[in-house]
């Protein structure tokens, strides 16, 4: 038993060592791609997962090799990227902010390797005290264009159905990147339906369901008539204390309609697509490191879910009218305060949440 | 009863039983390695089987966390020790794990002999990160040596007051330690998310968007030996906690307070009967371990996270695995520190240094909190195994002489 083992792992070791030295002389022979989680992990139904789903298309799509890796913690960021680094990636995507002050202080370590941040600019915070972010590139998205086309539709649903004017949005953390999507939903709900109230609550949390359900249970209490989640994996507790409540849910980043029973439409961010476009881009040696690629509703990596078919094909038209508008620029939605797109979306101003 | 026909078999096979019975006894008792080495051993095939019933090969897997824990390194002779070398860096960063999981390890063992089981591990090292990440933010004008000491035993002193409470309450009205600490543990982790969180006394001042803590400065860093200290290389906090196993055993068997502590363990009424105060030594196992955990959490913070959010606080787990360390430590130090090292390995090859493509890490993740659960499980079972056989012995001697 026990001298297979060694010599089993003294051949590994070799193998592993001048697997080592062999990265470094010959990297164009084949072309990896990593994928390092956040701390909501793959199997999240969102964004982890679309994020992963990406990664595998450019498996398929473009022949190259790929290799992804989970973050249990905040301390496996570092181990983890370091490792997708040391295992010969030529690309490594951070799934998401929260790897961010990691990231930065990765990417200077190894400035051969390229990097892109999903959700995060590298204009933004993290990145200013890093001097060398040539080799990082933002994965940014107008997600305000998705919350104003949802909270649009939750508009047109409350004003039909009469009753109390309000609907309800239950936010992971008041950050910008949530906020950006609860902005564009308080927004157009009211161009919808001007006398409407917007709930906003925060459950503090991206994984636990319970703490998200209590929130949307709360707004469901003061009469909301759709709830609308974006809070990851906690937001499927709001989804469904929607379903339980016989009222909308509304899902986010990637299509929920089948998560819970009474989904009215999902408001996606295309992270799968981002993923794909940066490892496209790399891989074909056009990687633009230091700057952001903004992904909206005119280039597909912003959009609207699959839409309930209890929905009346006028509501469904004013709201395809608006889209139009948006992608036109004739319409404009406000972003949140500190959020990304301030610099990117033209003409971008700061709106209330509620 | 059918104990009438068995009476006669009695005297030819009382003796091997009686026989394995008390090898299994000195086994355990002596703090034996045979016990601990076949729960794990089977703990680990039991989690083979679960991996060849995923449709994966068991070897494989297995093979890919003992490189992905960087055991490999080990058997790798003349040591590179640069860390660009992957097996190098995945030891380094195991090690980083070790070190916490001694620790925290510590903090359960040392109550066990006193008979207290502390579950509040994880209360106590979140309040010591969060002590030592005060003291790591403010005093930005100390030198190292202080800044970095005064982290320490601020954090060990929080830690050892957290779980006093628990100890204090045991002593005073007799409160359960199992429920103290578990309620301690929550009061912990929902204070450290409001600490961190927006608008909450220890946010970081740079970015009110982020829930999360300021970042350590530089002269409350705790130095790093191994790898480079831009890419959390392993900190000497590593010889800190291997002093702490020597301490922890000095403690318990050359001072008086140890040899109470391991009277009390054995029976509180006996002790109390000797003259020994059993009400102040559950207080003070209880702030002994305590402090074993927050000096866990210092080093983890000193010595490579640096800063914590809210999102982290929630997702740590570590404190806990401190109880499977001690349980297959045997609550000595030398098994303790070997059990850390195991876990250490297991943990780190599981979740970030395993190849996913050898086994996907998303699985292997969940082998390790299954195989720390069949471990507590089994360590339990052994006890019961035990507790069975020898009443069965108890039952056939009663009825022999009938």
């Amino acid at each position: 038993m026990r001298k297979p083992l060694l010599a089993a792992a003294a051949l590994a070791l070799v193998a592993v060592v001048t697997a080592g030295s062999v990265a470094t002389a010959a990297p164009k022979a084949t072309f990896t791609a990593a994928l390092v989680s956040d701390i909501g992990k793959f199997n999240d139904k969102g964004f982890n997962q679309s994020q992963l789903a990406g990664l595998n298309e450019a498996k398929a799509k473009l022949g190259v090799k790929t290799i992804s890796i989970q973050s249990n913690s905040s301390s496996d960021y570092l181990p983890n990227l370091t490792s997708m680094v040391r295992q010969g990636a030529n690309i490594v995507s951070a799934a998401g902010y929260l790897l961010a002050p990691t990231l930065s202080q990765v990417a200077a370590q190894f400035p051969k390797v390229d990097f892109t941040i999903t959700d995060d600019s590298v204009h933004g915070f993290d990145f200013q005290k890093a001097k060398e972010i040539k080799n990082i590139e933002g994965l940014v998205y107008a997600s305000n264009q998705a919350g104003c086309l949802v909270g649009y539709l939750a508009g047109e649903m409350t004003k039909a159905k009469g009753g109390k004017q309000v609907i309800g949005a239950v936010g992971g953390i008041e950050i910008p990147a949530v906020d950006d999507y609860i902005v564009g939903y308080n927004y157009c709900a009211k161009l919808a339906d001007p006398g409407i109230k917007v709930l906003v609550g925060y459950s503090q949390d991206f994984v636990a369901q319970d703490k998200c359900k209590t929130v949307a249970q709360n707004q469901i209490g003061q009469g909301s008539q759709v709830e609308f989640q974006v809070a990851g994996g906690c937001g499927l507790g709001a989804l469904n204390a929607a379903a339980d409540a016989g009222i909308w849910g509304i899902g986010v980043d990637v299509d929920q309609y089948a998560v819970a029973k009474n989904v009215l439409t999902s408001a996606l961010k295309r992270v799968d697509t981002g993923i794909f476009d940066a490892i496209k881009q790399a891989s074909g040696g056009h990687f633009k490191g230091g700057s952001d690629l903004l992904f909206d509703l005119a280039n597909g990596g912003i959009g609207v879910g699959k839409i309930s078919p209890k929905v009346p094909a006028a509501d469904v038209a004013a709201m395809n009218a608006l889209k139009a508008k948006l992608i036109a620029g004739t319409v404009k939605v406000p972003v949140a305060k500190g959020s990304d797109l301030l610099g990117l979306l033209p003409g971008a101003t700061v709106g209330p949440t509620h | 009863m059918s104990q009438a026909a068995p009476t006669a078999n009695v005297p030819p096979e009382q003796e091997p039983s009686t026989n394995f019975t008390v090898k299994l006894g000195i086994a355990q008792r002596a703090g034996g390695a045979v016990v601990p080495v076949m729960t794990g051993v089977l703990a680990f095939l039991a989690g083979g089987i679960v991996v060849a019933a995923t449709g994966h090969n068991p070897w494989t897997a297995y093979k890919g966390i003992w490189q992905g824990a960087g055991f490999n390194w080990l058997f790798h002779i003349p040591w590179n020790t640069n860390t660009i070398n992957l097996s190098a860096f995945n030891l380094s960063q195991t090690l980083l794990l070790t070190t916490t999981l001694i620790l925290c390890g510590l903090a359960v063992a040392f109550p066990f002999r006193c008979g207290l089981f502390n579950i509040g591990g994880q209360g106590q090292y979140l309040v010591g990160l969060v002590v030592a990440n005060w003291v790591g933010v403010s005093f930005a004008s100390w030198p190292t040596l202080p800044h970095v000491l005064l982290g320490i035993f601020a954090a060990a002193a929080a830690g050892a007051v957290w779980a006093g409470i628990a100890g204090f309450l045991k002593a005073t009205t007799g409160a359960h330690e199992v429920i103290s600490t578990i309620m301690l543990n929550w009061i912990a982790i929902w204070g450290a998310q409001y600490l961190f969180g927006q608008g909450g006394p220890l946010q970081n001042t740079y970015n009110p968007a982020a829930p999360e803590s300021g970042t350590v400065v530089q002269s409350a860093k705790i130095p790093v030996f191994w790898g480079s200290s831009a890419l959390q290389g392993t900190d000497v906090g590593f010889f800190v906690a291997l002093a702490m196993l020597v301490v922890f055993w000095l403690i318990l068997n050359r001072t008086t307070l140890g040899y109470e502590v391991r009277a009390t363990g054995f029976n509180p009424d006996a002790a109390a009967y000797g003259g020994i105060n059993v009400r102040n030594k559950y207080i003070q196992a209880m702030a002994i371990s305590g402090a074993f955990a927050g000096l866990a959490g210092a080093l983890d913070m000193l010595g490579y996270l640096f800063q914590f959010g809210v999102l982290d606080v929630q997702a740590s787990q570590i404190g806990f695995l401190g109880i499977a360390v001690a349980l297959l430590g045997r609550n000595t130090a030398v098994g303790t520190g070997i059990a850390a090292f195991l876990f250490g390995g297991l943990l780190y090859g599981t979740t970030r240094g395993l190849n996913p493509n050898v086994f996907d890490p998303g699985l292997a993740g969940n082998l390790t909190s299954m195989i720390q659960g069949l471990i507590v499980l089994f360590v339990g079972a052994d006890i019961l195994i035990l507790y069975v056989w020898n009443s069965r012995r108890k039952l056939k001697r009663r009825v022999a002489p009938a």
